[in-house]
Formats: C-alpha cells, sequence, structure tokens
C-alpha cells in the first residue's frame, strides 16, 4: 500500500566563489533541506543545515534556485561584512553549522517515509537523483583562491549545484 | 509580532537580506522585500524558537491552528 509523503528529504551541493575585502573564496556545500508543499501549492526548501535559511517557488526547481540565491545572498552579506579572510570563514561555518533542531527531526522522520515507501515517490521527485544519506558528506569547504598555485588550479574541482533525494 | 514573541530581538538591515537574532540565534536570510512569504516567516519562527501560539496571534494567516502541509501522493510501490 502506498503512503503519502508530505515532506521530501533533500541533499543539495551548492559551490560558490565570493569576493570579499581582500580575497577570494571558494565555498563547496553539501547540506541538508526539506520540500514540502504548503496550502497555496507553493513549494518551499527550508534548510536543516545550514538551518536558518528557506525559499519557495512555484516548482521544486524553482524553489531550489531561489534557495540557491537566498544562501548565495547570505555569503554576500558575510563577505561584505568581515574584513578578512579567516572572519569570513568563521561566519560562514557557523552560519552552516547552526542546524535547526527541529526541522533535522523532520527531515528524519521524512527519510523515514520515503524509505518505507521504497521507490513510490511522487512527481516531481523521481526525476531527482536519489543519494544514500549515511553516504552524503555533510559539510562545508572553504578555502582561499587565490593563494592557490597554479597545479592546484583544476577543471576537476568544478561542482555542479545539484539536489537530490535522500534515500 | 516579534516585539511580543521574541522580547529583545533585533532587526538589521544587511545590503541582501534582513538579519534577526534573538536568544543568541542569528537568522541572516530574510528577505527584505516588503512583502515576506509565509514560509520565510515559518522558518525564522521555528529556527529562532519562538512560540507558535504566540505568533499566531499576530498571523493567524500563516500559523494556522494544526497547519497540514498538502500531501502528494504516491503511484504505488515499484513492482
Amino acid at each position: 500500500m502506498s503512503e503519502a509523503i508530505p515532506l521530501h528529504p533533500l541533499v543539495f551541493t551548492l559551490q560558490n566563489a565570493i569576493e570579499g575585502c581582500g580575497f577570494l573564496a571558494g565555498i563547496t556545500t553539501y547540506g541538508k533541506a526539506v520540500m514540502e508543499q504548503d496550502e497555496n501549492e507553493q513549494w518551499w526548501m527550508y534548510g536543516v543545515c545550514p538551518g536558518a535559511i528557506a525559499a519557495g517557488g512555484k516548482t521544486t526547481n524553482e524553489a531550489f534556485l531561489n534557495f540557491r540565491n537566498r544562501y548565495k545572498d547570505v555569503l554576500f552579506d558575510l563577505a561584505e561584512e568581515c574584513g578578512s579572510f579567516l572572519a569570513f570563514r568563521n561566519a560562514t561555518e557557523a552560519f552552516f553549522k547552526a542546524e535547526d533542531p527541529e526541522e533535522s527531526a523532520r527531515w528524519e522522520t521524512a527519510l523515514e517515509v520515503v524509505r518505507r515507501s521504497g521507490s513510490a515517490l511522487p512527481e516531481p521527485f523521481t526525476e531527482l537523483p536519489r543519494k544514500k544519506a549515511e553516504d552524503f558528506p555533510v559539510g562545508i569547504q572553504i578555502e582561499r583562491l587565490e593563494n592557490k598555485k597554479g597545479s592546484q588550479l583544476r577543471p576537476a574541482n568544478n561542482i555542479q549545484d545539484s539536489m537530490s533525494q535522500a534515500a | 509580532m516579534l516585539k511580543d514573541c521574541a522580547p529583545g530581538s533585533t532587526v538589521r538591515l544587511a545590503n541582501h537580506s534582513r538579519v534577526v537574532r534573538f536568544a543568541g540565534k542569528a537568522y541572516p536570510s530574510l528577505p527584505k522585500f516588503d512583502n515576506i512569504e509565509y514560509g520565510h516567516v515559518r522558518k525564522l519562527v521555528r529556527f529562532l524558537g519562538i512560540s507558535v501560539d504566540c505568533a499566531a496571534k499576530y498571523l493567524p494567516t500563516v500559523f494556522k491552528p494544526e497547519p497540514k502541509p498538502k500531501p502528494s501522493k504516491t503511484s504505488g510501490p515499484a513492482k
């Protein structure tokens, strides 16, 4: 018997290059979020890690796009307010690590429901790649790009922004 | 709502977002638009640990009693 899935556990990857006062920071974020549709049929992506962020849209892809832009806006503000790379790195890590415990519990419950439902996900989530939650490396990498040597700058370091269904 | 439900909270305008601080937590991603969508407010309240009952007094359309998200139906288990 199929089970309604009101809340979807997601994992996502975002890569940004942010200019600050005298530094160029490369930020790669491996985060968690949940997505649900509200009473106005608007899709909302709520951050779990980082927890202090949300964005909505008419479609799941639009919600993800707005989430990505909201995240970028936070990084832009942090870059403007931090006078050094170290201060920016600390502030960005603090933002990422500010987990939302209630959202985290919702994510875990949603994951259990998805696992009970097997492969019977509703559209448009059937089109998303699936990633095993335990294998997804939640975390953030912040590095100073302008200090990298030529040999350390490689196309292989480029990562596409993406969201996946946690399974 | 914040004045009553999150006493001592502060709101600061950064260049791209509003930064709301309350009870030692910071919420730095509230949009600067005049009309803020429901989802942002729900997340803000949840993240900062603000009483939903209190918030509902000011924003009854955002925090209805027992708001239920619309479930999306599955098509049944894969064969």
